[in-house]
């Protein structure tokens, strides 16, 4: 269900995006899967592509082509400095579904191997972000 | 162009709210998770469909005041994640439920990305929504107030709480001469805690011309009392009963109000 919500508030934007920008086409979209929320693709799509025929069907606005792409976390120590990946093994099952839901968690379930500071930045891989690359044909 | 989609989602999740109040105090310790709770149980106790929201991101404690054991706990999926449902008419979201009740330390913008995360999954289903946030005017606040102000300005109505000691009351004068410049922020009032002596808070409520909405004695025994919603809930009908008038009929009004558009 939360893959539907957050396919469905994607939608939003772009229908949004293209009311604003008095466009019915929008040629281009980038969606970024990070690796650390885990969102199941497979339903997150199935969700996306009905809700976007549901966009086209009853405000006529067509999304032309859209291309995802996935990105593995990656976390940096504020304190030491140290860059390093997410092993999902070094968190429980339950934690794993905290992250699904607001990935800061992992900051109470993680710390740096290096130094054990709790006090690091996510610098990729976070969650979903989405990028309109080209808008505006009316 | 990079936008954040979570904001529409938030849209969508707040806007059947007829009230949002923040409870907020830029001085740490004066009460605002007591009250947060006292309100929360006093309104729901009068039917009025309520949500607490712990606003404390990294250091949520609201679930202690009322109880609530968090390991326990398993938050039902229904469009995204349903608030715990506490008593009749209450329900109850924190980060403690996603902490498993451990320390969060968060940076400013990992601070606003888990609230916005908060608010775009919670499926809300009351009328009212009581936000109890940390001191300060810092990220947590700034951001409810934005998030709020997307959804409608009007249906957010801080309520301010003080203590009747000296830094307390300049925070709050503070804050009142902050929001004055503000149009679209209109307190729902104030209220003072571990007030033995109203003199110095009647004068506040005169010269920035704010509701006063209660006074609430020292309670000597509060230690006690922590996860026993049956006695918060009895001070609550003593010392919150201007609070939840005013909040009663702040409903009605908006209603009165939302009729007569559609007419």
């Amino acid at each position: 269900m939360h893959e539907w919500a957050l396919a469905e508030a994607i939608v939003k934007l772009i229908e949004h995006r293209a009311l604003k920008d008095g466009a019915n086409r929008l040629n281009r979209i980038e969606i970024v899967l990070g690796k650390l929320q885990q969102i199941d693709e497979e339903i997150f799509l199935y969700a996306f592509k009905e809700l976007l025929n549901v966009l086209k069907n009853e405000k006529n606005i067509e999304v032309v082509e859209y291309r995802l792409t996935r990105e593995d976390p990656e976390f940096k120590c504020n304190r030491c400095g140290l860059t390093w990946s997410f092993d999902t093994n070094t968190v429980s099952s339950d934690e794993l579904e905290m992250i699904h839901f607001v990935p800061e968690t992992v900051h109470s379930f993680i710390s740096c191997p290096h130094c054990g500071s709790h006090d690091f930045e996510i610098t990729r891989g976070r969650g979903i972000s989405i990028r309109i690359i080209e808008s505006a044909e009316v | 162009m990079q936008q954040d989609y979570r904001v529409f989602a938030i849209h969508s999740r707040l806007s059947s709210l007829k009230l949002v109040i923040p409870i907020v105090s830029p001085k740490g310790g004066v009460g605002k998770s007591t009250i947060s709770s006292m309100l929360s149980l006093a309104l729901s106790s009068r039917g009025i469909a309520t949500g607490l929201l712990d606003l404390d991101i990294t250091n949520p404690v609201l679930h202690i005041i009322l109880g609530i054991d968090i390991q326990s706990v398993k938050l039902e999926e229904t469009k995204g994640i349903r608030p715990l449902k506490i008593a009749e008419n209450l329900e109850f979201m924190s980060m403690a439920f996603f902490t498993r009740d451990t320390l969060l330390p968060l940076r400013g913008s990992s601070i606003v990305n888990a609230i916005r995360e908060l608010l775009a999954i919670t499926n809300w289903n009351c009328l009212v929504l009581i936000v109890d946030t940390p001191p300060g005017l810092s990220d947590e606040v700034l951001e409810l107030l934005l998030l709020l102000h997307t959804v409608n300005p009007y249906s957010t109505k801080p309520l301010l709480v003080t203590s009747q000691n000296t830094l307390s009351l300049i925070s709050i004068k503070r804050l009142l001469d902050l929001i004055k410049k503000e149009e679209k922020i209109d307190p729902l009032g104030i209220i003072c805690n571990m007030c033995s002596n109203t003199t110095p808070i009647q004068e506040v409520t005169r010269t920035y011309n704010i509701e006063m909405l209660g006074y609430i004695p020292f309670i000597q025994n509060f230690e006690d009392i922590l996860g026993d919603v049956k006695a918060l809930l009895e001070y609550s009908k003593r010392y919150l009963r201007i609070a939840v008038e005013k909040i009663n009929n702040t409903i009605k009004l908006r209603d009165l109000n939302e009729d007569s558009n559609r007419r």
